[in-house]
């Protein structure tokens, strides 16, 4: 069960990142490959805030999520809006995470950082298995946006039009929506959002300047396993990735963690190309 | 990178001028340093060269050229280890080694689409190192791969020297391949392909099929690659086959262009120069390589090679002057030069299909006979989008026959059905980008009479043979339609009303047993449609199987002989006009319901 | 705090832009007569490997300043250069042939990066006949029939094991777990402490890998756990050794933690809450072996003044293990003096001689035992010391 929780924990962090790749997708139908690296960026914003400036908690989360969303901007601004070619986005973003990567190691440096948690770093029990109490609450953190943002989609006009745009990009401008508004605010909110979350984050993972690389990937797999666009779908693919991860590495050896994952992330898109959460449709013509 | 038409053919002079200058850089005194950048930059070039196939051509983000790359590379350096040093064997395995690579990586790979691919073979690169390290017998796991030979050919060493050459005349091969390749016509169809799998498949191309061998080719020069980057600096280590070349490939094939022949080598160039010269600056160099990368993405649109084209076209414009401004839609097509067309019965019986719990289609039968202009009518949501998709394979019905001449088909695969002979066009016309009017028709032959890749390759009198025989059918068919005159037009930039004469001519071109017209007056103005009328007449006096798909009541009740009516999955009469028109059924659903308004998809 | 760093990080970027053309400044050399010494090292490469490169590059400086204090190398003024190769062999052998193609062709090269480093530069400087050091030995990097010019500074990953085989004899320990990262050092550290402790009579219950970008070891601590053994070893560099303390904690196993010398290379463990674990349960159990000099002995002069030396070039980001470079400078000299040349195969004969390793003046590791047959460190195993986290000062631990 230890692991079990583990696992779940792990997933939460790459539920969290395959959420933040959504919310950019829905808007624009296309990926920011640097969202990892604003996570990650806010991590150390997090350290910077939390351990030594000594601010208070909730107002790190305040500070974090405002950081992160003003690079976000930035880097929408810079190298996402003047891009016209899809392919060139996946290039420009790219750059973008080389560029986050390189500024983290040079302002923080290379040595991990340790991130406290107000509730304490001491592992307890739990439903038979023993946690840090920072896991559970990533698992419940994740949890509760996944619901807050089926709650958005459903009662706010903000959320609606998301959904139109995310259907139809065409229509939802011809109702009105503004689209370059939306997936620039959309762009900016998914950075706020990791900065929020990296609060969390940060206790579980240590602030360190190779985080990006490690959630980049995984963050993907957990979405694709879900299916581009599936709230609910990024959260279980996050679980079945840290469980698949955690569950390898116990029962076969650490080097399979990663063949297994890619079995499995195989083995989804054979039963269900599209992955589990989103039906892929018949019609083409 | 440049289409094929017959005024830019001398344009392979200048990459092979280039080509020769590097051959012969050695003798002008090149120093070390430029040679390493040069040599370096080749050996990514190749592999971009491989993906700017998969990916600018064939349409598939996928970054499985690295897997190859270090197969090609281990291969090499394998075989260089165990007393196999001449550098042809070692290209020939790696190659080899690439290519079965390629083959089993794209087998389950490419039934899966866009991010799903790119995702899965991200991932992939990411297994690279675990796969090398399970085998760390023979490959040296994690400490990579030494104590490899230097390169001998015949028996005789090539020293630095000699293995600089050795490197651009494989280079040089390589790139020579890839221009017959795409500017070809399989390079015409890969562009098809792109555009829409749809209309490739409508075309009789499988798309799997056309979609593996672009990718299994393309793997090819990343092998080639591996095998060269062994035998450069007699090492291999994962480490350098890892996820960051993978960024550098995707990049450089952005950057030099995704979609061109040259343009590989121009962003190999450009990224390894600038990603060398970024390492001098130590601890900033992500921030410089990040900066390369974000720049390089937003300026150049289409890649240095885009660029470069669009240059060339503007100075070729300035020099010819207007001259080859589009003539005006000539309205009177000229009298045809096809003499008969063999069309065929098209029958379907008892056809249903249902999704969920909607019935579509109930028991819906049809009969389109040769020399006669057959019709499908009927309001939105009546099926008769649905009946034309099953007929062409797009969806399966769930009972039902259909044949073409006596040939059973429901249910094959839609590229099965085109090549059986069931041509058809789209409400929107479906047009590749790029192509000359002449081209987008040739690619309606491209399964027609189909040449090997070898052919391809190497030019062969047979291949040389159906390049004839494309541009003599090309000729007649347009000028059945009636636009010979614009056969080197960009096609894309034809008015409407062409684009549908022109994909009417791109299904002619097949000699197909029946042509399938999807809403094919929609969107065209009085003048236009008297054209298309009397060319559609003019089809049927010949022999043709036509089959309207409308919902344009007046078009249909001039043009058909026979017309079927359809109304909530069902024929709810069919008959020559006057009887469909005197029908008091439909003049009571049909006419009085129709606002004018398309069937929805 | 940090704040500055981006300042610092500024001013080094002026001096690296420098570095490959360092002035001449001190007097007492012909201008033309130096002995030229490439730095090989990963200055940008991804997370604690700049650091530690960063470290090597620093004792090489500070060697070369020492040597130049005492008249040189041979009579000739050392001038270091430093070359970025990401870590990464490609680039490596892309920056030494430059350098060796150049007109200024080195006298000697230092790796100091990782052993895939060395397997792809050394056979280019051996045919080069260029003198060289290697803190990354590979399995042929030693052999003097193979690589004649080419001395191993680091210990083999066999030398640290049998350091770990005698403490492990010491502590009475009759059954020992593995755990180590997939890095090349760390895969061939893993097979072999397998191997020399179970051939020492102790058994090795289970030995596990895990992945350098996984950001839970928890499951193969698990796995080890079930097996039952009386200590564990652990090898692993960064955010890693956090993941793994982090899991034992976890695991709530009480175990006693034998750590290697990238442990002790890791911030993490030599920083107290808030920034690192020192002094935390995490590390109660932890030992770490390390070279006698990274740790701080107010009587050792020649370490100390080596420290001071480097800390008047800039911040010693890593632990001193780091800085064998420093003794790679004061092995040349002795062996110019002996050769009475610079010629590399000279000197490289002299280096096989126990009067010149025994007079060189190295102070990370005292005394290097090259012979003409090996040219590995082969430290006697009193060279090693295992001791507790405490914090990490100037690269030494207090």
């Amino acid at each position: 069960m230890t692991l079990v929780w583990g696992g779940l924990a792990l997933g939460a962090i790459y539920a969290l990142v395959a959420i933040g790749y959504n919310i950019v997708y829905l808007s624009a139908k296309t990926f920011n490959f640097a969202h990892a690296q604003l996570l990650m960026l806010g991590v150390f914003v997090t350290y910077t805030c939390l351990m030594e400036w000594r601010l208070p908690w909730l107002l790190v989360i305040v500070l974090a999520a405002a950081a992160v969303a003003v690079v976000a901007a930035i880097e929408n601004l810079v190298a996402v809006r003047p891009v016209k070619d899809v392919h060139n986005i996946l290039v420009t973003t790219l750059g973008a995470s080389t560029f986050l990567d390189g500024t983290v190691s040079l302002i923080w440096g290379n040595q991990p950082l340790a991130v406290s948690f107000p509730l304490g770093g001491n592992a307890i029990d739990l439903l038979g298995g023993r946690v840090y109490p920072i896991e559970p609450i990533l698992i419940l953190l994740v949890i509760v946006i996944v619901l807050a943002d089926f709650w958005i989609s459903r009662r706010f006009l903000v959320g609606l039009a998301l959904r139109a745009m995310s259907e139809d990009p065409e229509a939802a401008q011809l109702r009105g929506v503004n689209i370059r508004a939306m997936a620039f605010g959309a762009f900016v909110a998914a950075g706020a959002l990791a900065g929020a979350a990296a609060v969390f984050v940060g206790p579980k993972t240590f602030a360190v300047s190779t985080l990006g690389d490690s959630l980049a990937l995984k963050g993907f797999v957990a979405l694709a396993i879900g299916g581009f666009g599936s709230m609910p779908g990024a959260l279980v693919g996050g679980a079945a990735v840290g469980l698949v991860e955690i569950l390898a590495a116990r029962y076969l050896g650490g080097e399979y963690s990663n063949p297994m994952i890619f079995v499995m992330l195989l083995t989804v898109f054979i039963i269900r190309p599209a992955g589990l959460f989103v039906h892929s449709s018949e019609r083409t013509v | 990178m440049f289409n094929n038409s017959s005024a830019n053919r001398p344009l392979w002079l200048i990459p092979l001028a280039v080509g020769v200058l590097f051959l012969f850089l050695p003798l002008l005194g090149l120093d070390y340093g430029t040679s390493r950048q040069v040599q370096l930059s080749i050996i990514l070039a190749l592999v971009v060269s491989g993906m700017n196939l998969s990916l600018g051509y064939a349409g598939e983000l996928a970054l499985g050229q690295v897997a190859m790359y270090a197969a090609g590379a281990y291969a090499a350096g394998l075989l260089s280890i165990h007393g196999q040093t001449d550098l042809l064997i070692q290209l020939a395995a790696a190659g080899l080694s690439g290519l079965v690579v390629g083959v089993l990586t794209g087998v389950p790979g490419l039934r899966m689409g866009s991010w799903t691919l790119a995702m899965t073979s991200f991932f992939l690169v990411l297994l690279v190192p675990d796969i090398i390290s399970v085998f760390k017998e023979y490959t040296g796991g994690r400490n990579g791969l030494a104590g490899i030979n230097p390169p001998t050919v015949f028996g005789y060493d090539l020293g630095s020297t000699g293995y600089y050459v050795a490197m651009v005349l494989v280079t040089m091969a390589w790139f020579a391949a890839m221009r017959n390749i795409v500017a070809s016509r399989m390079g015409l169809a890969l562009r098809v392909l792109k555009k829409s799998p749809v209309l490739a498949s409508a075309m009789g191309i499988s798309v799997y099929r056309m979609k593996l061998m672009a990718y299994a080719l393309a793997a090819i020069p990343a092998g080639l690659a591996g095998a060269l980057f062994a035998n450069l600096d007699l090492y291999v280590s994962p480490e350098s086959i890892g996820f960051g070349f993978a960024v550098t490939v995707l990049a450089a094939s952005v950057l030099g262009g995704s979609m061109s022949v040259y343009g590989a080598i121009a962003g190999a160039g450009v990224l390894q120069f600038a990603l060398n010269y970024s390492s001098d600056l130590q601890q900033f160099s992500p921030l410089i390589a990040g900066v390369i990368l974000i720049v390089g993405g937003v300026a150049l649109t289409g890649g240095l090679a885009g660029m470069g084209e669009t240059t060339v076209r503007w100075l070729g414009a300035r020099l010819a002057g207007a001259g080859n401004d589009n003539a005006r839609a000539s309205a009177g097509a000229s009298a045809g030069t096809l003499d008969h067309i063999d069309g065929q019965p098209l029958i379907a019986n008892d056809v249903s299909k249902s999704f969920g719990g909607n019935q579509a289609l109930d028991g819906v039968s049809l009969q389109a006979m040769p020399g006669a202009i057959t019709a499908l009518i009927g309001p939105n949501g009546s099926g008769k989008t649905t009946l034309l998709n099953i007929i062409c394979g797009f969806y399966r019905g769930q009972s039902g026959e259909i044949s073409l001449g006596g040939k059973e088909m429901h249910g094959l695969a839609p590229d099965r059905v085109a090549r059986l002979g069931v041509s058809r066009t789209f409400q929107t016309p479906h047009i590749p980008d790029q192509l000359t009017v002449k081209e987008v028709v040739i690619t309606g032959r491209y399964t027609h009479e189909q040449a090997s890749i070898l052919g391809v390759l190497f030019r062969s009198p047979r291949y040389r043979r159906i390049v004839r025989n494309d541009e003599r059918d090309a000729k007649r068919v347009l000028e059945l339609v009636g636009l010979a005159h614009l056969e080197s037009v960009v096609a894309t930039s034809l008015p409407l009303g062409q684009r549908r004469l022109l994909e009417l001519a791109r299904c002619l071109i097949s000699n197909p047993g029946a042509i399938l017209l999807d809403e094919v007056a929609s969107g065209l103005d009085e003048n236009e449609i008297k054209v298309l009328s009397r060319i559609l007449r003019e089809l049927r006096d010949k022999g043709s199987t036509i089959v309207l798909v409308e919902h344009n009541f007046q078009l249909v009740t001039s043009l058909a002989d026979q017309i079927f009516v359809l109304a909530q999955g069902r024929v709810m009469s069919s008959g020559t006009p006057e009887h469909v028109r005197a029908d008091p059924k439909v003049k009571r659903e049909y006419l009085g319901v129709d606002t004018g308004n398309g069937d929805q998809e | 705090m940090k704040r500055r760093q981006l300042i610092k990080a500024a001013a080094t970027f002026a001096t690296a832009a420098t570095l490959s053309t360092t002035a001449l400044i001190s007097t007492g050399f012909a201008a033309d007569d130096v002995f030229r010494v490439v730095v090989l090292g990963g200055l940008s490469a991804k997370g604690i490997l700049a650091d530690n490169s960063s470290t090597s590059v620093l004792a090489a400086q500070a060697g070369a300043e020492i040597v130049n204090k005492n008249g040189g190398i041979g009579g000739k003024k050392v001038v270091v250069e430093v070359l970025d190769d990401q870590a990464n062999p490609t680039v490596a052998v892309t920056k030494l042939r430059e350098a060796i193609n150049s007109s200024s062709k080195p006298d000697a090269v230092l790796n100091s990066g990782p052993s895939t480093i060395a397997e792809a530069t050394l056979p280019i400087i051996n045919q080069a006949g260029i003198l060289s050091f290697n803190i990354g030995p590979t399995k042929t990097s030693w052999d003097a029939a193979k690589f004649p010019l080419n001395f191993d500074l680091s210990p083999a990953p066999a030398n640290y094991a049998s350091g770990f085989l005698d403490y492990i004899k010491v502590k009475g320990y009759k059954s020992v777990g593995i755990i180590h990262g997939n890095s090349a050092y760390g895969e061939a550290l893993g097979t072999l402490m397998e191997k020399t402790v179970s051939e020492g009579g102790v058994t090795v219950t289970a030995k596990e890998g895990y992945d350098y970008s996984a950001l839970d070891m928890t499951p193969q601590l698990d796995k080890i756990k079930s097996t039952n053994p009386e200590a564990l070893i652990v090898d692993g560099y960064g955010s890693v050794v956090g993941y793994v303390l982090q899991g034992i904690q976890k695991l709530g196993w009480d175990i006693p933690l034998l750590g290697d010398n990238s442990i002790a290379a890791t911030g993490l463990i030599s920083k107290t809450p808030p920034d690192g674990v020192l002094g935390t349960d995490a590390v109660k159990n932890l030992v770490m072996q390390v070279f006698s000099s990274t740790k701080y002995d107010p009587d050792a002069t020649g370490v100390n003044e080596a420290v001071a030396t480097m800390k008047s070039l800039g911040p010693i980001k890593a632990s001193l293990i780091l800085a064998y470079n420093y003794d790679a400078l004061a092995l040349m000299a002795a062996a110019a003096e002996a050769a009475g040349s610079t010629d590399a195969k000279a000197m490289a004969a002299a280096l096989e001689t126990d009067a010149v390793t025994t007079a060189a003046k190295t102070e990370i590791l005292k005394k290097y035992n090259f012979s003409k047959e090996s040219h590995a460190a082969n430290p006697s195993n009193d060279s090693f010391a295992f001791i507790a986290p405490s914090e990490l000062k100037d690269g030494q631990y207090q």
